[in-house]
């Protein structure tokens, strides 16, 4: 396991080298400057601010000094935000839209596997429609179109939440309900059909045989083994929460990392552009390996065949 | 089973309602008419150093927290901010001299001095500063020297006479517009001891800068800012002009929630898009104003067939710009009747708007337009033709340039045109290289000087894309910058411009943008303008 984890890391590595240089090469191929102010400045002042920023340089030479600076720890300072580090705008940005994406990942998953359950359990039957429907409506409805009618009808209208603004607890309420929509389907659409195979399975039947309740047959025999294949959807749900979140945290003015994306792209602010990149990279490799690992403790088989392959 | 799941539903729900019920908050704010004013913006402001400010929330947080030694009041008029009095001119027209109030002090205390003016410029000028609004301070002495590194930053043109007194020596001589109205009236002084302290990182948050303006910048950690106050400063030398004790602030990015906000009464003021407008012409709490933007359609002087004269005429003639502004864009924003924009400078005799004064320049005549066109089709020895027209690609300028597309192609046979449309920084990049054939683009003044956009045609501009060169056109712009007029007979060499400018017909003015928010029925005295863009909340007061 110990091996198997460090050659992931190995791998994390060399994946996030590639793909910062191929993002860096990529990145300057964008038309555009980076200044903000080209319209306004003569040829003369473009090329001093240039020249402070290393831009006069040729392209090798400052993908040199940028992997330099990162190898120390230093990702640069943001053209647009003249005296701020990446590193801080970033640290400043990555707490609220990881907050929504944990809270609306954990509401969707524990919602999905209830009404995954209910699903399964009364297959066939009106609770089991209703959980489809749910289920149906959580992937088909944009994440955006739920925010807005949340925050129309229960912030505006009802005055029950905050209509936006990011102070406390109760503002992060309708933002974590709007993005726990498509986590909530996936894992109950996952649930429903692997307890509905389990509980088709022999040991059920053994389970029943020997008169266990229905409740302990479901929660220590079905339930564990329907969840399995679902864990593997929580990491790349987790990422495209916190990549994704970005229009949900406009609508809610959640001071979040997506719009920062955007804007240093639209802005040709490279540092940011690359800081921002890596951080989402990371972020993916190591939700990806944690995953795995999670998969492998739950389920020993699958470790097992990885201590037969390293 | 089924009662168990059952019952666990009902907890479940039970509790939910249970933390809704909790986190409610009532609209305890729809009728708010005292206390703390709130109020939204639309971006993040970047910096508190006015020698880094290129963008508007930058500026609007700077113009509630600093003054200059002159500033544009609420009707968008120069006067005097810091400065005792009108400056003192010498050397030719070369040499300013302002002198302070007496008794200025910055929020922490410090007095104002002569030696933060000079602080501030030379910060402006130093090029570690990297500043991006160097054209705000290039025409003093010495400048580009100091800019490139080659010569320290003490041998700027500016130097402080006593403590009282701030000298100004520029390379050249100045009209008296320019450095009212474009150097005075932007720059802003810095607290040199602050400075001095935070070095590169001053005004990268607010308690990294102090305040000599109305109001003190409270709670802003920086760029990635969300929330922060505007506190009013005891320190002001004109604090009991200032009404309103705290003004809180939300960055507020989506136009449904800044608008649900607003009709919530959890802010009090927020700005509206076109869409908004559209649909809400007669809701009395939405004001709208022109800025000083202007839009044009610009031909390549360099292209075939749109450096023909005549094919610029046919174009000249060919909008009904009215049109364009009332069905097309419904925002606000009026048909251009010339080039220089509707409220940008006023004749200094008798106070009336330029472009009033130039007359209706820009008329649609298609008669006229079908002659040139005519004309044009014989000049290129071509029936039929194909022109690319580049614009930004957001809605509002994809509909003006598919409203050029139709006009153009519906008044010209043979003509067909074809729209790229790219993001801004793209779309400039486009411009610098000329590859454009038609270009839909803006610009937006700081200065309430029709030169700055005649000048948009001047040779050696940088921004000239058209390319068009005419020594008629640049002499008389050169000849009413040098100095040497009077204000009325520099408005007079303004207004020849003007019309040679129209003659040329090297672009097509289209129309003055506007800007449009929602001000709330209790609240009184916030007032926006070509060139108070963001209302200065000094002047807002609870309505009694």
């Amino acid at each position: 396991m110990k091996k198997y984890i460090l050659k992931r890391l190995l791998m994390m590595v060399l994946t996030l080298f590639i793909v910062a240089t191929l993002t860096f090469f990529l990145m300057k191929m964008i038309p555009g400057s980076p200044l903000g102010n080209t319209m306004k400045l003569t040829k003369a002042q473009q090329l001093a601010v240039e020249k402070q920023y290393g831009l006069n340089k040729p392209v090798w030479q400052q993908y040199l000094a940028y992997m330099g600076g990162v190898l120390h720890g230093n990702f640069g300072m943001s053209y647009q935000y003249n005296s701020t580090s990446v590193a801080s705008l970033i640290g400043h940005r990555v707490g609220p839209s990881v907050l929504i994406s944990f809270q609306a990942l954990v509401l969707g998953v524990v919602v999905g596997i209830v009404l995954g359950c209910v699903g399964a359990l009364n297959k066939g039957t009106w609770a089991d429609a209703a959980s489809s429907t749910l289920a149906v409506i959580g992937i088909s409805f944009p994440s955006f179109i739920l925010a807005i009618l949340l925050q129309y009808y229960l912030g505006f209208k009802l005055g029950w939440f905050p209509v936006a603004n990011w102070n406390g607890f109760p503002s992060t309420i309708l933002p974590t309900v709007a993005l726990s929509a498509v986590p909530m389907a996936q894992v109950s659409r996952f649930v429903r059909t692997e307890m509905v195979e389990v509980l088709n399975s022999d040991y059920i039947l053994l389970a029943k045989a020997k008169g266990l309740s229905v409740a302990q047959v479901v929660f220590h025999h079905a339930l564990k083994n329907s969840i399995i294949p679902a864990l593997t959807l929580i990491g790349p749900l987790a990422v495209t929460l916190i990549t994704g979140s970005m229009v949900v945290e406009n609508i809610f003015s959640v001071p979040g990392i997506g719009e920062l994306f955007i804007n240093s792209v639209l802005s040709n602010d490279y540092p940011v552009i690359m800081g921002l990149t890596m951080f989402y990279c990371l972020l993916l490799c190591g939700i990806l390996l944690l995953t795995d690992v999670v998969y492998g403790l739950v389920d020993p088989r699958i470790l097992s065949k990885e201590k037969g392959e390293h | 089973m089924n009662l168990k799941m059952n019952k666990k539903v009902v907890t479940l729900a039970t509790v939910a309602l249970a933390a809704m019920s909790l986190a409610a908050c009532g609209n305890s704010g729809k009728n708010k008419a005292s206390g703390d004013l709130n109020v939204t913006l639309k971006a993040n402001p970047v910096t508190l150093d006015p020698s880094k400010t290129i963008e508007t929330p930058s500026s609007s947080m700077q113009v509630q927290s600093f003054e200059g030694l002159l500033k544009f009041d609420k009707n968008n008029k120069v006067v005097l901010g810091e400065a005792a009095s009108e400056p003192k001119v010498t050397n030719d027209g070369k040499t300013w001299t302002f002198t302070l109030k007496k008794g200025l002090k910055w929020s922490n205390g410090d007095p104002v001095t002569a030696q933060d003016y000079v602080a501030s410029m030379r910060h402006w000028a130093d090029p570690k500063t990297k500043s991006q609004a160097a054209d705000k301070v290039s025409n003093l002495q010495n400048y580009d020297a100091v800019s490139k590194g080659q010569a320290p930053t003490s041998e700027l043109g500016v130097k402080a006479l006593g403590k009282n007194k701030v000298e100004f020596d520029f390379a050249k001589k100045q009209p008296t517009a320019n450095v009212r109205n474009n150097f005075a009236a932007n720059l802003k002084p810095v607290d040199h001891k602050v400075l001095a302290k935070e070095g590169n990182k001053y005004g990268s948050s607010s308690n990294k800068a102090v305040y000599n303006g109305p109001y003190k910048v409270v709670n802003w950690t920086g760029g990635s800012d969300d929330n922060w106050s505007y506190v009013k400063n005891d320190n002001y030398w004109n604090k009991k002009g200032v009404h309103m004790n705290k003004v809180n602030v939300q960055v507020t990015k989506d136009n449904n929630t800044a608008q649900n906000l607003f009709k919530s009464g959890k802010v009090q003021e927020t700005s509206v898009t076109a869409d908004y407008v559209k649909g809400n012409k007669n809701n009395k709490e939405l004001h709208t104003a022109l800025m000083a933007t202007q839009y044009y359609l610009y031909f390549n002087g360099k292209n075939e067939l749109t450096k023909n004269e005549n094919f610029r005429q046919a174009v000249n003639y060919a909008f009904d710009n009215d049109q364009l502004a009332k069905k097309v864009l419904q925002d606000g924003s009026v048909g251009a009747t010339g080039w220089v924009p509707k409220g940008d400078m006023k004749d200094p005799k008798t106070g009336k708007d330029f472009a009033t004064d130039a007359g209706h320049l820009q008329k649609q005549n298609k008669q006229k337009a079908q002659q040139y066109w005519k004309a044009a089709q014989k000049d290129l020895g071509k029936k039929q033709m194909t022109l690319n027209l580049l614009a930004d690609n957001t809605d509002d300028q994809k509909a003006v340039a598919e409203y050029l597309q139709s006009t153009l192609q519906k008044q010209f046979k043979g003509l067909k045109v074809e729209v790229t449309t790219l993001p801004h920084a793209q779309h400039v990049s486009r411009d610098f290289a000329g590859k454009f054939e038609l270009n839909l683009t803006d610009w937006n003044s700081s200065v309430p000087d029709a030169s700055d956009f005649l000048s948009l045609l001047k040779t050696g501009n940088k921004v000239n894309f058209t390319n068009n060169t005419d020594q008629k056109l640049d002499d008389l712009l050169n000849k009413a910058n040098d100095g040497s007029q009077f204000a009325s007979e520099r408005y007079d060499l303004l207004q020849q411009a003007n019309k040679q400018v129209h003659a040329n017909a090297d672009g097509v003015p289209l129309y003055t943008a506007a800007q449009a928010h929602l001000v709330s029925k209790h609240v009184t005295g916030l007032n926006y303008g070509p060139f108070n863009i963001t209302a200065q909340y000094q002047y807002a007061q609870w309505k009694k």
